[in-house]
């Protein structure tokens, strides 16, 4: 027992001192996780981009004070929105034409006034043809401002005058009365708001790009780990070291034992590596279920070294194991979400995806990472991982053991 | 006391037969030739020693202990060096050793002992600790060879250990088994080079095809081949194989073997035919660049009985 310990330990002593395997299974998937989770980002939050805005208000009265203060200025619309302030309407234009602004907001004087007497009156949004995007999602913005207050107004018209006529209130103390509902509907504002949860009701995290690349370039390339790792049977096979183990004082299943071994201690030091990097560099999120993850990690990482193995078996040399086996993994890395969002596959895809090891891997973890999920939410997810784990040795071994028999 | 004997031993791969019911015996404190061209079945007899091959029929007793019933016994008491460096280039050659070192079993001080004793042997101490991929051909082998040695083996196997090595490093890696040897150790070695074993060996055993074809010590086999002279011809321009039948017509020549610019010619009696022969090739119109007359040896002897080199 000790010896196959032994063995696995050497083999990871080589690979740690082979540069060709540490950019292979560490250094690209951390470069690709990084890629990836900056150019994706969009694709994922709801800050799809930093809208940088110049207004001019030459009203400066309480509409365009709300509109830009509560409204614009919010903290969910301030995310995306830079607001700038300038003084003059030949100044603001000049600066979109340079693209130095993406979108200008022009406020006529008198617009309070206007709106409040029911005048006609059009805020103005100057838009850099290049970034129109941009320019769309200030005017719907603005569009549903002019609608609320428009709205709010004819109520309060209707409201007001309405309780007058009644003799509820009475005219000298509606302006008080106004302050009043408005603080009422700020006091019920405040309660209300938009909450991510998952089934539970727990608050959860949203989709992180950084943080699914982190997931499923981690899981893709346990595999590519994996394959390092089977293509040293084929190596020392060649270069007579496995035949050295085998005059050995050592049991032949000791051996081939070790080389798997070596297998799960190469791929599980590369996928801590990823999650310690990712975390403390990238700031990617693990979940807060160290249990669950240790879970997740192990049964991942089994699994993913049973299916190298059964890979191995089938194969007759590391060349074999290299190419092949890349390429194998870059296509169970697309079918099982490592690439792409799961949620953005046609539902054929989808079916297909669960028939592999990293849809499960991937699963699990975002279980983990944006739903809060703990250990008992991981046990279906790693559950499966264990079952191909078997599946995978069972088949791969027997294939060896075949092969071995007809070579001796 | 006999530290290896072999029953029969056969193997086949599929049809094709690699050793033919081998027997011989190797006696306690000997050194032990084991002599064939490429594909006599050398390798294939030491993997079946080493337990690394089962054999198809018959049987070899190491040490005391079947290679079919007792391997894990045999492998505890042989130390192998294969034809191959088999060791782990990016690791050094401290921890090469240590892990094979932990292969047979030592551990602490034990391992760290039997390590030093073994660099010692190989004369690399200085060298320890430089990756072995930075080593050259002689010293890879010299710690292939200590590998070997790190079980303190009752029986050394060497299969051609100094193929690719400079000439050197093969009088180092000699002599050093020369050494082991005079210290009690038993070996058997392997080679195509017949100098190596005129050198070291005490018994030899020639094989071709998978079958001994020669057995005994040095003397013995030198009588078997009758005494008989090797006369090589080198020539400037080819030599076409017609010549044979007319200098087969000199009476004293027992065989002939033609090269493309060199001619072989086994005889009794080398110097008497020798202007015999020249005057043959010389009107054949074949300039001879030089002509050596060689006693005989092993390669004499193998030529005689399979009629042909051991390095074809």
């Amino acid at each position: 027992m000790k010896k196959l310990f032994l063995i696995g330990l050497k083999d990871l002593k080589i690979r740690s001192r082979d540069f060709n395997a540490f950019i292979m299974i560490l250094l690209m998937p951390l470069i690709l996780i990084f890629v990836l989770g900056l150019v994706f980002q969009p694709l994922y939050s709801s800050k799809p981009f930093i809208i940088d805005t110049a207004v001019v208000n030459l009203d400066n009265y309480y509409i365009s004070d709300i509109l830009i203060n509560d409204v614009l200025k919010s903290e969910e619309l301030s995310k995306f929105i830079n607001l700038f302030f300038l003084n003059d309407e030949n100044e603001l234009k000049d600066s979109i034409s340079k693209g130095k602004y993406a979108v200008g907001i022009i406020i006529n004087e008198n617009f309070t006034k206007n709106i409040v007497s029911g005048k006609e009156d059009k805020i103005l949004i100057l838009a850099d043809p290049e970034q129109t995007t941009k320019s769309g999602v200030i005017k719907n913005i603005l569009d549903t401002f002019v609608l609320e207050v428009l709205k709010r107004s004819v109520a309060l018209d209707i409201t007001s005058k309405t309780l007058i006529k009644e003799n509820l209130i009475k005219q000298e103390d509606l302006n008080t009365l106004i302050y009043q509902w408005s603080n009422d509907i700020e006091n019920i504002k405040s309660k209300i708001g938009v909450k991510l949860v998952n089934e539970k009701g727990e608050e959860t995290r949203g989709i992180v790009a950084m943080d699914y690349y982190a997931v499923g370039m981690g899981v893709m390339y346990l595999l590519f780990a994996a394959n390092a790792g089977t293509e040293s049977i084929f190596e020392e096979k060649r270069k007579g070291t496995y035949q050295r183990l085998s005059i050995m004082p050592i049991k032949e299943s000791s051996i081939f034992s070790g080389k798997v071994f070596g297998i799960f201690l190469l791929t599980l030091t590369q996928f801590i590596l990823i999650i310690l990097i990712t975390k403390f560099f990238y700031g990617v999120s693990w979940g807060n279920s160290f249990f669950g993850l240790i879970i997740m990690v192990i049964s991942s990482v089994l699994c993913f070294s049973g299916l190298s193995i059964l890979f191995a078996s089938l194969m007759k040399s590391e060349s074999q194991v290299g190419s092949i086996g890349s390429t194998i993994s870059m296509i169970l890395g697309f079918v099982g979400g490592s690439m792409w969002p799961i949620f953005t596959f046609p539902k054929w895809l989808n079916t297909i995806s669960k028939f592999t090891p990293n849809r499960w891997a991937i699963d699990g973890f975002f279980k983990l990472i944006f739903e809060s999920g703990n250990a008992k939410d991981i046990i279906p997810h790693s559950s499966i991982l264990i079952l191909m784990t078997i599946i995978f040795y069972s088949i791969g071994l027997t294939i060896f053991r075949l092969k071995e028999k007809r070579s001796v | 006391m006999n530290v290896v004997e072999t029953k029969n031993l056969t193997k086949f791969y599929g049809k094709e037969c690699a050793v033919d019911k081998i027997n011989f015996s190797i006696n306690k404190g000997e050194i032990f030739g084991l002599l064939g061209p490429n594909g006599a079945g050398k390798t294939t007899t030491v993997s079946m020693f080493s337990c690394l091959i089962k054999p198809t029929d018959g049987d070899a007793i190491i040490c005391g202990y079947s290679i079919l019933s007792k391997s894990l016994d045999v492998k505890k008491r042989i130390g192998v060096v294969p034809q191959d460096v088999a060791l782990y280039p990016t690791l050094t050659a401290k921890e090469n050793l240590i892990f094979w070192g932990q292969m047979y079993g030592f551990y602490g001080k034990n391992l760290k002992n039997r390590v030093d004793e073994v660099l010692e042997i190989v004369s690399l101490k200085d060298r320890q600790n430089d990756l072995i991929k930075k080593y050259s051909g002689g010293m890879k082998r010299r710690i292939n060879i200590a590998v070997g040695l790190l079980a303190s083996p009752e029986l050394l196997i060497l299969d051609e250990p100094t193929v690719g090595v400079d000439p050197q490093s093969r009088i180092n890696i000699l002599e050093t088994l020369k050494n082991l040897n005079s210290s009690g150790l038993t070996i058997l070695y392997t080679s195509h080079y017949m100098e190596e074993v005129e050198f070291l060996c005490n018994t030899i055993a020639i094989m071709d095809l998978g079958k001994i074809i020669a057995f005994g010590n040095l003397n013995e086999l030198r009588i078997l081949v009758g005494e008989k002279d090797k006369i090589i011809f080198s020539t400037i321009n080819d030599i076409k194989e017609d010549i044979k039948i007319k200098i087969s017509k000199i009476q004293e020549v027992d065989k002939i073997n033609i090269f493309e610019k060199s001619l072989e010619v086994l005889t009794l009696q080398g110097r008497k035919i020798l202007p015999e022969v020249t005057k043959i090739l010389w009107d054949e119109g074949i300039r001879v660049k030089s002509v050596e007359i060689k006693e005989p040896d092993l390669e004499t002897l193998f030529l005689s009985l399979t009629g042909k080199t051991l390095r074809e």
